[in-house]
């Protein structure tokens, strides 16, 4: 300690990056356990999100075993990324954000390990038993409700962890990031519980279950996952580049409506469906008022990158948070755009709400949360990353994989809206015209498993702690041979 | 340009010079976090007024949004415009509403068009057409029985031979079950009498709960002879068929 002392009369910075040391130190086995079993579902998803997607182009594909037919491996493919791969990956980034923000060591870290074994285990026996054909055929709570309930019970402990570590943190400053954290920590575990509680109990019928799994649906992207995406890039964003943010005022703006807005959004999903007329316009209302937060939080972002894009050539973890703020705006306009019910009638029951539904937790979510990881898990294992052109492989496979995906899809939902509403046209000719575009979804899919299994590789090589010791960061292309200026500011650029 | 934040501390390095990579004091360990930029902060600028206008433009568009499409805030006022109970919003909302068979007999025919055909022409090989179909013409009585307890096995439609399979609708209820058959009988080219709720009520108790016919079963039916009070009134219904034929396109 004396040593140290020392060092900090000299050298102010160093106790700084000796506290942030320690944090790290502190989140290390936590959070490595969250992400690495996080990349382990984002593999088994792909599988099972491959399997679906060939099914739809060659239906006799592994038809023979009940296991594996279509209504069973959508919804495990969907459960396995949203409860598997986007929830672990967030909540790591969350504990790690929220100690570095508060500037607190990570306290509870046995019980936050077993907390993860556990979300592990109860998630693989959700997915083993939707499998089996004990789904709930209820979207995004396909798991029976029994383990609802016990996964629900890892949030409480987030809430309170939540909460106790802004209550002992050492900076006074609350920052963006902080709030959306404590945001999500909060609303989601009320979505889930409450939704789980209003579609199984047997007091709920009719209705009043598909306007709560709507409600619950929307909310999982919105008041979850988008929450940690939005912390996620409002940190890496101005850390990598060096910079603030460009305005508080635009980030209470966002905050506060995206916290006011989102809730109201599910029942645009419901259009033309047996609820009472003025649910549906509030939930359109509410996704039309989105576009505010959206915008804000754009501009925010837009103009703290401004004159730092050429970052983007070495940053990985900027480049994945840049490309997923970016798909945040896209995804968000045409979600309040799908809201609007003279275009939901043609993209309603089409390939377009699936194209719509991968832009926002893929596009989106996933990238930042890839963003995230690869400027976190170096801290956490003092190691860099072991090689850089992986890193190249997973961003372009990803990227060219997802927008493939989304423009395909959302070219053949649309026609296939259109061709449906005009009652001339045979079914089976509809679906014909599709097929082509189901084969790039495959491609696509194929091309997104090169990037995970990338990506994978990367991770479990972070993990042995076979990358090179801690000296410069693992760029996407080296900085030393360019002629960047200001020279001096690009030598220390954050991996 | 806007320089890094401080983080309160004074005494930091500028930005620019903060990194000191020859520094030998530093443990090798923290050089990851000693790269790093200071924990990000946010600036001071104002909302862009262009921004705060859009704002209140979007506000004002979803107030009216919402005033344009509340329904009224009525429970019982469902979206769409082939809701198939009539508003009432004119009248008083206690009076009964009145149900037209024909929008509630498109609606029930929902569950058929995947198979029958949006324009009740089956496909080709599969599932025979509705559209001009004898049978559909035939004895309404047998058709509710087909109706309530399904099909299966050959059957010759319009000159064509079909083998498949239809599921019985039994759980529906008698009145939406006839305002089904009402509708294909009085859509496309069909132009045949309405069925009413009682043909079905009938066939229902008759024949119970069964599995599906096949062909030999109905032709060895022995149903009796059609009540004349019946035919009379079929009479004025299939008048009115034209009306809520007229009603349909619109």
């Amino acid at each position: 300690m004396n040593s140290e002392d020392n060092v900090s009369v000299t050298h102010p910075r160093t106790t700084d990056a000796q506290r942030r040391f320690e944090i790290d130190r502190s989140c290390r086995e936590v959070v490595v356990f969250w992400y690495v079993s996080a990349v382990c579902w984002l593999l088994f998803g792909s599988l099972l999100a491959m399997i679906a997607s060939i099914k739809m182009h060659t239906p006799g594909f592994l038809a023979d075993a009940a296991w594996l037919t279509f209504g069973r491996v959508r919804p495990a493919h969907l459960n396995a990324m949203i409860y598997g791969w986007a929830s672990m990956s967030g909540v790591g980034t969350l504990l790690w954000l929220m100690a570095r923000l508060s500037k607190i060591k990570l306290p509870w870290r046995e019980m936050l390990l077993i907390a993860g074994i556990y979300w592990n285990v109860f998630v693989a026996i959700g997915i083993w038993q939707i499998l089996a054909g004990n789904g709930t055929s209820i979207e995004w709570l396909e798991f029976p409700w029994w383990i609802s309930i016990a996964l629900g019970a890892v949030f409480a402990i987030l809430i309170v962890l939540a909460v106790k570590m802004l209550t002992t943190r050492r900076e006074k400053h609350l920052y963006v990031s902080q709030w959306y954290l404590l945001g999500a920590t909060i609303w989601f575990p009320f979505l889930y519980i409450t939704a789980t509680v209003l579609i199984h109990s047997p007091a709920a019928i009719g209705v009043a279950k598909g306007t709560t799994n709507w409600w619950f649906a929307h909310n999982v992207l919105g008041l979850w996952l988008t929450p940690i995406g939005l912390a996620s890039a409002y940190y890496m964003i101005p850390k990598v580049i060096g910079r603030p943010i460009y305005s508080y005022a635009l980030s209470i703006l966002g905050f506060w409506t995206l916290a006011l807005f989102y809730n109201w959004a599910g029942t645009h999903h419901l259009i033309g469906g047996p609820l009472p007329a003025w649910v549906i316009t509030v939930g359109t209302v509410g996704s039309l008022m989105m576009f505010v937060p959206v915008i804000t939080v754009a501009v925010n972002h837009h103009m703290t990158m401004v004159s730092h894009f050429k970052k983007l050539k070495f940053s990985p973890t900027l480049r994945f948070t840049v490309f997923g703020a970016m798909a945040y705006t896209v995804v968000s306009v045409q979600g309040s755009l799908t809201a609007l019910r003279t275009v939901n009638l043609t993209g309603h029951f089409t390939h377009y709400t699936i194209a719509h539904a991968h832009l926002g937790v893929y596009a989106f979510y996933s990238m930042v949360a890839y963003g995230a990881m690869y400027y976190i898990m170096p801290r956490l294992i003092e190691r860099e990353w072991y090689s850089s052109n992986l890193i190249k492989v997973h961003f372009w496979c990803t990227a060219v994989g997802i927008t493939m995906y989304w423009v395909g899809l959302t070219w053949a939902g649309w026609f296939q809206g259109m061709m449906m509403n005009n009652p001339d046209i045979p079914f089976l000719d509809i679906v014909r015209y599709t097929i082509p575009f189901l084969w790039s979804r495959s491609i696509a899919g194929i091309l997104m498993t090169i990037g995970h299994l990338a990506f994978a590789i990367l991770v479990f090589r972070m993990v042995r702690r076979d990358g090179a010791w801690l000296v410069e960061p693992t760029l996407l292309r080296s900085i030393k041979n360019q002629q960047m200026e200001p020279a001096p500011r690009l030598e220390g650029a954050d991996l | 340009m806007t320089e890094p934040e401080q983080s309160g501390n004074m005494h930091a390095l500028n930005p620019f010079e903060q990194e000191n990579r020859e520094s030998t004091d530093v443990p090798e360990l923290h050089r990851a976090v000693l790269r790093e930029q200071f924990e990000p902060s946010e600036g001071e600028q104002r909302a862009p007024l262009l921004l705060l206008l859009g704002i209140i433009a979007m506000a004002m568009f979803g107030g009216w949004y919402l005033s344009a499409y509340d329904g009224d805030f009525d429970p019982h006022n469902y979206d769409g415009p082939d809701a198939f109970t009539s508003t009432g919003r004119e009248t008083d909302n206690r009076t009964p509403k009145v149900i037209d068979p024909m929008l509630l007999g498109k609606r029930i025919y929902n569950n058929c068009l995947s198979c029958h055909q949006p324009n009740g022409e089956g496909l080709p090989g599969k599932y025979p057409p509705l559209n001009q179909s004898e049978w559909v013409a035939g004895d309404d009585r047998i058709l509710a029985r087909i109706l309530l307890s399904g099909l299966t096995g050959p059957i010759t439609v319009k000159d064509k031979r079909f083998n498949g399979q239809m599921p019985g609708w039994g759980q529906l209820s008698d009145r939406d079950l006839a305002a089904l058959l009402t509708y294909v009988r009085a859509s496309w080219e069909n132009e045949f009498p309405a069925v009413s709720e009682s043909t079905i009520t009938e066939a229902r108790s008759e024949i119970g709960t069964r599995e599906a016919w096949t062909l030999e079963e109905l032709k060895s039916l022995k149903l009796p002879a059609k009540a004349k009070s019946d035919q009379d009134h079929a009479e004025p219904e299939a008048s009115s068929k034209q009306d809520q034929n007229r009603e349909l396109k619109k």
